[in-house]
């Protein structure tokens, strides 16, 4: 095979187009041919040494001034916004619930307003009703599951409100 | 590397000049569009002037692109355009060699690789605009002849000749060997 044959079907290689019959012709005349293959060798080595020239970056800056003349404008996030609204209210909620704090109120009020008393009765007997008949085991289990649920709670308030504090830090950098 | 998906996302929002979706599209995508600018017309103030001018171009015309194409290659399409448009206004010959002629002494010599490197990038800046820009957009960016094509507006037969004579071309300066014709 000639010599400019074999450039043709470095070239090709190169442009990653060679076929399998062209591929093991190419090898079988490397392999014999010194020449041939420190050309391939070479050519090889400048293509792959491209792909690793640095990349290089613009002044500091250079994203503010783009912004600026675009008028881009900061959105603010709300939807993370209402989910860490949202997981603050649960959680504050929880510790509500099993606190000795609605005892406390309740007592008070059954005291001094008689109508509020009624009030409380009926839908004490509303839950008691639907508790009983829909999920007596559930609510066994959320009783002793209680403090597990007030710390996952806690831990997603966290996490959410960690998020969109990052990224109004993001926003400003 | 982001998804096509993604993109889409971010451009729908940089459509509405979403400042956080801006920001990560110059993010993604400024280092690449300036090293190809920079590469292209070696000078740092001219390559940032065209890559400010790609991104402002790009962010006017986001409500033309196509989500379905590429939005690398329309990128590149933009700033190829505006590096043409500084080659004609500076009457910079685009099938010839300029006259940079880089010095060395300022290169690092610390390790045999980034030597090497080096080398290569000099030996790109010494090539005629047109070659220097298909190795980079081939061999750095790894763009397919469909999308150089695309970019450069030149047949992918084209492209192919001319690929492989600058190739040669460049391992010709590398090795210091004339190129034969």
């Amino acid at each position: 095979m000639r010599h400019k044959e074999i450039e043709r079907l470095i070239q090709q290689r190169l442009d990653r187009e060679l076929n399998p019959d062209e591929s093991a012709r190419l090898d079988k005349h490397l392999a014999r041919c010194s020449e041939c293959a420190v050309f391939f060798q070479e050519m090889s080595q400048t293509a792959s040494l491209v792909q690793q020239i640095d990349e290089m970056h613009p002044q500091v800056g250079f994203n503010a001034r783009i912004l600026a003349r675009l008028g881009a404008k900061r959105r603010f996030a709300w939807s993370k916004a209402g989910i860490a609204f949202a997981g603050s209210w649960v959680a504050a909620l929880v510790f509500f619930i099993y606190s000795s704090l609605p005892a406390q109120i309740l007592g008070r009020l059954t005291t001094s307003f008689p109508s509020i008393v009624r009030l409380s009765e009926k839908v004490e007997l509303v839950i008691t009703s639907l508790s009983q008949v829909l999920t007596p085991v559930f609510k066994n289990a959320l009783s002793s599951a209680n403090p597990a649920i007030g710390l996952v709670f806690s831990i997603l308030f966290v996490y959410f409100l960690g998020k969109a504090l990052q990224k109004e830090v993001k926003c400003r950098a | 590397m982001k998804t096509r998906g993604e993109i889409t996302h971010l451009i729908e929002k940089a459509l509405d000049r979403d400042e956080e979706a801006c920001t990560r599209i110059l993010n993604l995508y400024k280092g690449r569009i300036f090293s190809y600018v920079f590469r292209m017309v070696r000078n740092y103030h001219d390559a940032e002037d065209i890559t400010f001018e790609t991104f402002i171009k790009c962010f006017n015309a986001l409500a033309s692109f196509d989500t379905s194409k590429p939005f690398t290659t329309w990128l590149f399409t933009i700033a190829h355009n505006l590096t043409m448009d500084h080659f004609r206004k500076h009457k910079i010959e685009l099938e010839y060699c300029d006259e940079f002629h880089p010095s060395s002494d300022d290169l690092p010599r610390e390790y045999e690789k980034k030597r090497k490197i080096e080398q290569i990038d000099q030996a790109l800046s010494q090539l005629p605009p047109l070659d220097r820009e298909l190795i980079i957009l081939f061999h750095k960016e790894e763009n397919t002849y469909q999308e150089i094509s695309e970019i450069m507006k030149i047949p992918v037969t084209t492209i192919k000749t001319r690929l492989h004579r600058a190739r040669k071309k460049l391992h010709g300066l590398v090795h210091k060997k004339p190129e034969k014709q």
